[in-house]
């Protein structure tokens, strides 16, 4: 698994009833590259959602090039089907397209398409549902539809997962989960990078970034303007004031007891970073 | 007021439901509601303006039954609902067409409806979209409009089902002191994931597997570390720092 996925200087505008006299994305270049784990975050209507439908040719930009692998994929004849599949997009609740009788055979719908063995189809709907963690013998005979939310959505996850993309891009993957669900999320990202897969998140949830995403990309009216660390990004009030960002509710709590906090606790960037320096502060000062 | 009475909902061939809940719901209340999934708020929600209607036990809307199909036009006047995933509930071809749909159906005379359609287009900073096909919006422009449309009704209750979940912190933050503005002249129940946002509704529900499991001022049930834990819920950040610091002498 090591897709490249670079983009140059795109610029798009939407067309039709929807059209816009402006570009919604104005020159965006940036690279993807193996195993990272980007975050893209900006305000509402920034242009997120309509940039990551570049990246598999949903939409061809009107402008700039979309290279995978050094190859640009709007040349002629370049293979889309493949790409689909090297790249997964994970949409904004993505349990609305959940249409399939059963878990099984919704989770199977697309590595059926890909004319693979079935008994590759089998093991990949087993390993994505086990991945998800919707263990295979409870949950590949029930309907979709009489899953909860959460659950849902985990399928439409395991619907992706399955085609084995090496490239998975999440859009607001955590709308409306509760907490569990949440922390469910970080450690289905966490095992994918460990798998070597790359992820792209677009969220508005700072703390569930800032604990799956080293890199953040910030768009804000079609253009890029940041690209640099969580930790950078947190500090930089011009981005954070333009982008409409916050402080992660983390950072916030964080910096009301500054005055008390050592460097060491004060620089960490999300919970589980400040729990884990903290028990290890705290283990110090008892030896000692 | 609204008033639950021995409510009780199952949804058919699955076990999931709510389980006899009692409870009042003031007028100009905000009320938080959280709870992990499947736990029932969103069913709850439901049945305040007759969406579900309750298999056993009654809810009554001002001393409105929403099991009397007479009132359930008055019923979901009074009781504006905003649907999680705002695709749900958007039908018009454009933006301001949007938020007059609901004040036309209401029969609200047409000068005072392009009044409160400005307003409202003003508020959601919508201005700028006015003549867009909300197909084409993205998905949190859509929230705003979802919460512009119910709003302009001007409905003593407004039912939040996680209204800002796809929203910008910037625009989450804005949403939420609007609620809290509106929640001095109508009542708010908002169904959230977000504690932060929890914090700020003068009281708090906690939904658990079809109950309702606990009714107290948010800060007060926050602060039971042990019980968010056993619901598998979050405390606000802002309480989850202190209460580490304050177990290490650092604060």
């Amino acid at each position: 698994m090591s897709l490249h996925l670079e983009l140059e200087n795109i610029y798009y505008r939407y067309r039709g009833i929807a059209a816009s006299q402006d570009h919604i994305l104005r020159g965006i270049s940036f690279e993807v590259r193996p195993r990272e784990c980007v975050a893209l975050v900006g305000p509402s209507g920034s242009g997120k959602t309509t940039l990551i439908q570049h990246f598999t040719g949903l939409l061809k930009p009107d402008r700039g090039h979309i290279r995978v692998d050094g190859e640009n994929i709007w040349s002629r004849k370049y293979d889309f089907v493949n790409l689909r599949r090297r790249i997964g997009l994970v949409f904004q609740f993505p349990e609305g397209q959940l249409f399939e009788e059963s878990v099984e055979k919704d989770v199977a719908f697309a590595p059926s398409n890909l004319g693979l063995a079935q008994s590759e189809i089998d093991k990949r709907v087993s390993d994505a549902l086990t991945a998800v963690g919707l263990p295979y013998d409870q949950f590949a005979a029930r309907s979709p539809f009489s899953l909860s939310a959460g659950e849902k959505r985990r399928v439409a996850i395991a619907g992706i997962l399955a085609m084995n993309p090496e490239l998975i891009v999440f859009d607001e993957p955590t709308a409306g989960m509760d907490p569990k669900g949440v922390g469910r999320m970080k450690s289905l990202i966490r095992q994918l990078l460990q798998k070597g897969h790359t992820c792209m998140i677009i969220s508005h949830h700072m703390d569930f970034i800032s604990a799956v995403a080293r890199r953040v990309l910030v768009l804000i009216n079609g253009k890029l303007i940041f690209d640099d660390t969580v930790g950078e990004l947190f500090k930089n009030n011009t981005v954070m004031e333009r982008a409409s960002l916050e402080q992660s509710e983390f950072r916030q709590a964080l910096l009301r007891y500054q005055s008390c906090l050592p460097a060491e606790l004060l620089h960490t960037t999300h919970w589980e970073e400040f729990h884990r320096k903290l028990s290890n502060l705290n283990l110090r000062q008892k030896k000692s | 007021m609204i008033r639950i009475e021995d409510l009780y909902f199952t949804y058919l061939n699955s076990e999931r439901g709510i389980f006899k809940i009692n409870l009042e719901i003031n007028r100009n209340e905000f009320i938080a509601i959280i709870g992990s999934n499947g736990s029932g708020k969103t069913t709850l929600a439901r049945c305040l303006n007759g969406l579900i209607i309750p298999c056993k036990g009654r809810v009554l809307v001002d001393g409105l039954d929403t099991g009397d199909s007479q009132e359930i036009f008055e019923i979901r006047r009074r009781v504006g609902m905003v649907f999680q995933n705002p695709d749900n509930q958007i039908v018009s071809a454009t933006v301001e067409r949007e938020i007059a749909f609901g004040l036309e159906n209401i029969g609200i005379p047409t000068r005072e409806m392009i009044m409160r359609v400005e307003r409202m287009l003003q508020q959601f900073d919508l201005q700028k979209l006015r003549k867009k096909s909300p197909h084409y919006l993205s998905g949190g422009e859509k929230q705003r409009l979802a919460l512009a449309s119910v709003m302009a009704m001007e409905p003593r209750y407004l039912v939040l089902d996680e209204p800002t979940s796809l929203l910008d912190p910037r625009a989450r933050k804005e949403i939420m002191q609007t609620c809290k503005r509106m929640s001095e002249e109508m009542t708010v129940v908002l169904i959230t994931q977000f504690p932060e946002e929890a914090l700020m509704a003068d009281r708090l529900l906690i939904m658990h597997q079809g109950n309702l499991f606990a009714d107290d001022h948010p800060a007060a049930l926050f602060s039971r570390f042990d019980l968010m834990r056993k619901l598998g819920l979050e405390p606000p950040m802002q309480f989850k720092v202190e209460n580490e610091l304050h177990k290490s002498g650092l604060i």
